[in-house]
């Protein structure tokens, strides 16, 4: 009698219960109102941050040297800008010397092309697979050669 | 009493004939005689070497050269210090006076000057092609070596020629006085020679000879002491063969170590010839040779021998 009574008594809880759950996942998973909502209000919020958003700094605490009271102002303006130039240098940009192909010379010993190139200033007549100030010779053609430095390869035509 | 004067005598004389090298020999009071370029000369050629007599125990040069004088000094064009008694150098028209003393460790005489003035021309005839770099018979083991000479004021292109075993491999004209050249004709003798040229005349080539060497020099076979040897002796000679190949000259470093991981060097020598006297104390040693040539190159590192020493 006593285990009818309390059956009859936990059922509506345990209804109230899985009700108030299933609604909580409804809202979450399928209510798209309120998710337009969410996102246009973090927009508003980082526009916000961009344009004007200063604080300060409340070092109220005299400096320990010299006794007196010094209050900063940080603009976060700043702060971002600073943040976005770490990012910028690490990048890695690779400047290459100046280079000037000249010509192609054919060695009547071994038949062997080699390039007759100046590299920032410096005359080298290179063969394929020699490397100068960094430079690599790669390939040698009639009117180009194909150079390496740092990674990067580049074609540079004869010059006229 | 005849032995205690012979005794006496040789101890004179051991100390009359060292005394050279011990003392170092006043020659303040010495004078530089300068040959050539003569006083005040007027030449067309910049091409110029400057020449003086050698002063007994002098053991350097210091050689001066300023424009327009020493009293009125516009330029210092070159202060070097030189072991021989002349020195070739290229200038540009123009007035200069140019010293030479004489100096050793203490000692240094006073400077003798003389004037020179260079006239412009266009005439390259006269003029020598100074080469710099590499030297002489040098020895290399680079696949691209840098050639290098000193200006003309009047020329306006270098012709650089290398040549390998007698046959062209590279010829070449550049504004510069420097290039790079690749030594794709492999191992062996190379000459390179350097002219200049402007519209009107040109130089004699000025050459010199090189080596290109890329063999490394061949693993040792040790000899003696033999691997796991007790020697009851301060003293042990090492023994090594090393296999005669042809290319530049080479020589050994030895290195003896304290321990079996060779890490640990207690001797090292560079000899040219496979045997040396080690004095060490008694102990464990291990050693082993390796051949290096005059191009730089680095032979294969020997087997590595145990040996004790012990006392007797």
């Amino acid at each position: 009698m006593k285990v009818l009574k309390l059956k009859k008594l936990l059922l509506p809880v345990s209804i109230i219960i899985w009700s108030f759950i299933i609604y909580k996942v409804y809202v979450v998973v399928f209510d798209k109102t309120n998710e337009v909502v969410m996102k246009s209000d973090t927009h508003a919020e980082q526009k916000q941050v961009v344009k004007e958003d200063t604080f300060r700094l409340m070092v109220n605490y005299p400096d320990p040297f010299l006794n007196n009271f010094v209050t900063r102002e940080i603009n976060r303006n700043s702060i971002s800008t600073s943040h976005s130039k770490i990012g910028s240098r690490n990048k890695k940009e690779i400047v290459w010397p100046r280079i000037d192909f000249l010509g192609v010379f054919q060695n009547k010993n071994s038949g062997k092309s080699l390039a007759n190139l100046n590299i920032d200033g410096k005359c080298a007549i290179l063969a394929k697979g020699n490397e100068m100030e960094g430079i690599k010779l790669i390939s040698v053609y009639p009117d180009s050669v194909q150079l390496g430095f740092d990674h990067q390869i580049r074609t540079f035509k004869l010059k006229n | 009493m005849k032995k205690i004067i012979l005794n006496s005598l040789l101890i004179i004389m051991i100390l009359l004939t060292s005394c050279k090298d011990i003392i170092v020999m006043d020659i303040s009071g010495e004078k530089v005689v300068l040959l050539s370029p003569y006083d005040h000369l007027e030449s067309y050629s910049s091409t110029q070497t400057f020449w003086w007599e050698y002063v007994e125990d002098a053991e350097k040069y210091q050689l001066q050269v300023v424009s327009p004088d020493f009293v009125q000094t516009e330029t210092l064009v070159l202060d070097t210090l030189i072991t021989k008694d002349q020195f070739l150098y290229n200038l540009v028209p123009g007035k200069y006076q140019w010293r030479v003393r004489a100096l050793n460790s203490v000692y240094s005489t006073d400077f003798t000057i003389f004037s020179l003035q260079i006239d412009s021309t266009q005439d390259l005839t006269s003029e020598t092609i100074i080469l710099r770099t590499p030297l002489q018979n040098d020895t290399t083991n680079k696949q691209i070596l840098t050639f290098s000479w000193d200006k003309l004021y009047n020329a306006d292109t270098f012709n650089v020629v290398l040549l390998f075993e007698g046959s062209p491999s590279i010829d070449t004209l550049t504004a510069e006085n420097s290039i790079s050249l690749s030594l794709i004709d492999g191992q062996g003798a190379y000459v390179w020679k350097v002219n200049a040229s402007n519209e009107i005349s040109r130089t004699e080539y000025s050459e010199r000879q090189f080596y290109l060497d890329t063999s490394a020099p061949l693993k040792r076979t040790l000899i003696s002491p033999v691997d796991q040897s007790v020697i009851q002796d301060s003293i042990t000679q090492c023994v090594w063969n090393i296999p005669s190949v042809d290319g530049s000259s080479e020589y050994d470093s030895l290195y003896v170590y304290s321990d079996s991981t060779i890490t640990s060097i207690v001797f090292s020598a560079k000899v040219i010839v496979g045997q040396v006297e080690v004095e060490l104390n008694p102990g464990k040693y291990f050693w082993g040779v390796r051949g290096v040539d005059k191009a730089g190159n680095r032979g294969v590192f020997s087997d590595v021998w145990g040996f004790e020493l012990s006392t007797k």
